[in-house]
């Protein structure tokens, strides 16, 4: 095994092997599902949005591997496409928060002026307080049903859960030296934060953002299912599921096929964000 | 101690008014004119003007907040646009199905995490803990209404067990609360369990627990009273997350189990645009929040005197 330092399929090598099998468990899964996602779309004779012929409610079978639903479309790949959106709205919904979230924490935790400090503490833990599902909901009730709507609501939550891990963060590194220095030499604002604090702080938040990729994908997912995000027919695991509660006595691959993806994908991702905490808990457990 | 409780006191007013505020907001932020977009523009002068009112949206922003404020704390939620029903009376109906819901939930929660908790804490098996590291992670991060499904189709649909769907007055509500409250608690009973395994293993390095042990206390007494007791903090300063937690699934829950909860009513409200309804249940969910966080602060203090007192 190469170290550090070594050629890069080296140095990769020694990344993988050095992260615990959980993780590594998780990424290959995450990894499966986006090519399959990727793949099986292309691959697969039927169209997502039309009937196939074969009778609605089919069971699984060989040409249709999930069954077909009440329309009488292709379940598995209605699945891998629906695959792609979610993981898509999921990227889009973690990473737009953990910029601005990043950002904002940086500036309250590394400002000295202590009225940003109590406005942004207050603002961070009053949106905090609510249970995010309830809140995006009651803004999807302003902002009408659909896909932006969700990505809107989540982001206007969401944020506060990022700027609060980032102010710890830029809270424990305001007072080191250099960050005088900069101050010092009269550097502005904008760069402290760009060049000083936020590189700092990015790590701390992207590890976090992993976990919450978790929250943001079932609360698209779960607002989907109850009518208030992605609309049938647009092929999306919750919008599946809701259609496909209805003819769960007769036809459960229709629901379950969406909902197992996604529980797949959710415990994957959840799999990767515990590989950092692992190591202190079992250590502190001998 | 009055001190401590009085600085409580006055945060849960503070987010309290927070959310007043959030509810306030909810139909400001509607793009152009709510009352439009719910009428229509063939509406009649008097029935926009009847709704603007209803809505609070007369005159400059503090003033609609006043007229607002004042409405809620008469106990006056406005009526439903859809059902002229008043949302007071609505709620009044709704919530015990939500309040049982969530009730059986946490209680099933605390039902998994005590032994699990207790047993995590005290076990030196490096194994388990693995095991129990993963399981719990795969548990805490299954979507709640893909668990609610399953059970509701192998329990339900295929064993017969249990009702489907639709409510009964107690004590026959908890067959059909039994499923969604195990949906419910099977997460935020890992999580408890993990913190409490947690604060269970720094209790046990504690000195009076080695003088229990030294002093010969039966076992029962010394797992209790000397393990267990003071371990309890902060598994229930967690309890008003996860009480948040819960009335967020229980939305999503009463959908899966067409339960008659203020959950339902509000994801109605929300595809109907109906503001007021959205408005009041909003609110009352998170007074219900706001209190719930007190009382678990306030009781975790009491269990362990050392929260909140520097030591």
């Amino acid at each position: 095994m190469n170290l550090p330092g070594g050629p890069l399929s080296g140095r990769l090598a020694a990344w993988w092997n050095g992260m615990p099998p959980r993780v590594r468990t998780g990424l290959v899964i995450v990894g499966c599902l986006v090519a399959l996602s990727l793949v099986i779309p292309l691959l697969s004779p039927y169209d997502p949005q039309r009937g196939t012929g074969t009778d609605p409610l089919s069971p699984p079978s060989v040409p249709h591997l999930l069954g077909t639903d009440h329309l009488g479309r292709d379940v598995f790949v209605r699945t891998f496409v629906a695959a792609r959106l979610d993981l898509l709205l999921a990227a889009v919904g973690v990473s737009l928060p953990l910029v601005v979230g990043t950002l904002v924490g940086s500036t309250i935790g590394s400002t000295r002026s202590r009225l940003v400090q109590y406005l942004g503490e207050v603002a961070i833990e009053g949106i905090n307080a609510f249970p995010t599902l309830i809140v995006v909901i009651a803004l999807i009730a302003a902002f009408g049903p659909g896909a932006n709507s969700i990505l809107v609501a989540l982001f206007l939550t969401a944020w506060a859960r990022y700027a609060k891990v980032a102010r710890g963060r830029a809270l424990t590194i305001r007072d080191i030296g250099y960050l005088h220095v900069a101050r010092g030499l009269g550097y502005r604002w904008p760069r402290i934060l760009a060049v000083h604090v936020a590189p700092n702080v990015f790590p701390t938040t992207i590890s976090y953002a992993v976990s919450d990729f978790v929250i943001v994908i079932l609360a698209i997912a779960g607002l989907s299912f109850l009518g208030a995000g992605v609309q049938p027919p647009t092929p999306e695991w919750g919008a599946m599921m809701s259609e496909g509660r209805l003819y769960l006595a007769q036809a459960w691959w229709l629901a379950l096929a969406p909902g197992i993806l996604l529980s797949i994908t959710a415990v994957a991702v959840s799999l990767i964000a515990s590989g950092r905490t692992e190591d202190a808990f079992t250590q502190s457990a001998r | 101690m009055i001190q401590k409780l009085r600085q409580r006191s006055l945060r849960a007013l503070l987010v309290a008014w927070g959310v007043s505020l959030t509810a306030f907001a909810v139909v400001r932020l509607v793009p152009g004119d709510p009352v439009l977009t719910l009428l229509g523009d063939q509406a009649t002068p008097e029935a926009v003007a009847q709704l603007r009112r209803a809505l609070h949206l007369e005159g400059p922003l503090p003033e609609q907040y006043l007229a607002f404020l004042t409405d809620i704390l008469r106990g006056d939620l406005g009526a439903s646009i859809v059902t002229r029903q008043p949302v007071l009376t609505t709620i009044g109906q709704t919530l015990p199905v939500t309040l049982w819901l969530t009730g059986l939930g946490i209680a099933t929660a605390i039902a998994i995490a005590l032994p699990l908790g207790v047993l995590g804490g005290a076990t030196a098996s490096a194994t388990y803990l693995r095991a129990f590291r993963v399981v719990s992670s795969v548990v805490i991060a299954f979507p709640v209404f893909v668990s609610g499904l399953v059970l509701l189709l192998v329990v339900g649909v295929q064993l017969r067990w249990l009702p489907v769907a639709g409510y009964a007055a107690f004590p026959d509500n908890l067959r059909y609360l039994a499923l969604p409250a195990l949906a419910m608690g099977l997460p935020n009973g890992m999580i408890f369990a993990r913190i409490l395994q947690q604060s269970v293993r720094e209790t046990s390095r504690e000195e009076f627990v080695e003088a229990g042990i030294v002093w010969g206390l039966p076992r029962r007494e010394l797992v209790l009273n000397y393990l267990v007791r003071p371990s309890l903090a902060p598994t229930i300063g967690l309890m008003g997350y996860v009480v948040g937690a819960s009335l967020a699934s229980a939305v999503i829950l009463e959908t899966v189990f067409n339960l008659p909860g203020v959950g339902t009513f509000l994801v109605r409200g929300v595809l109907a645009r109906d503001y007021p309804v959205v408005q009041g249940t909003l609110f009352v969910f998170g007074i219900i929040v706001v209190a719930v966080h007190f009382v678990a602060d306030t009781v975790a203090a009491w269990i362990d005197p050392r929260v909140g007192s520097p030591l």
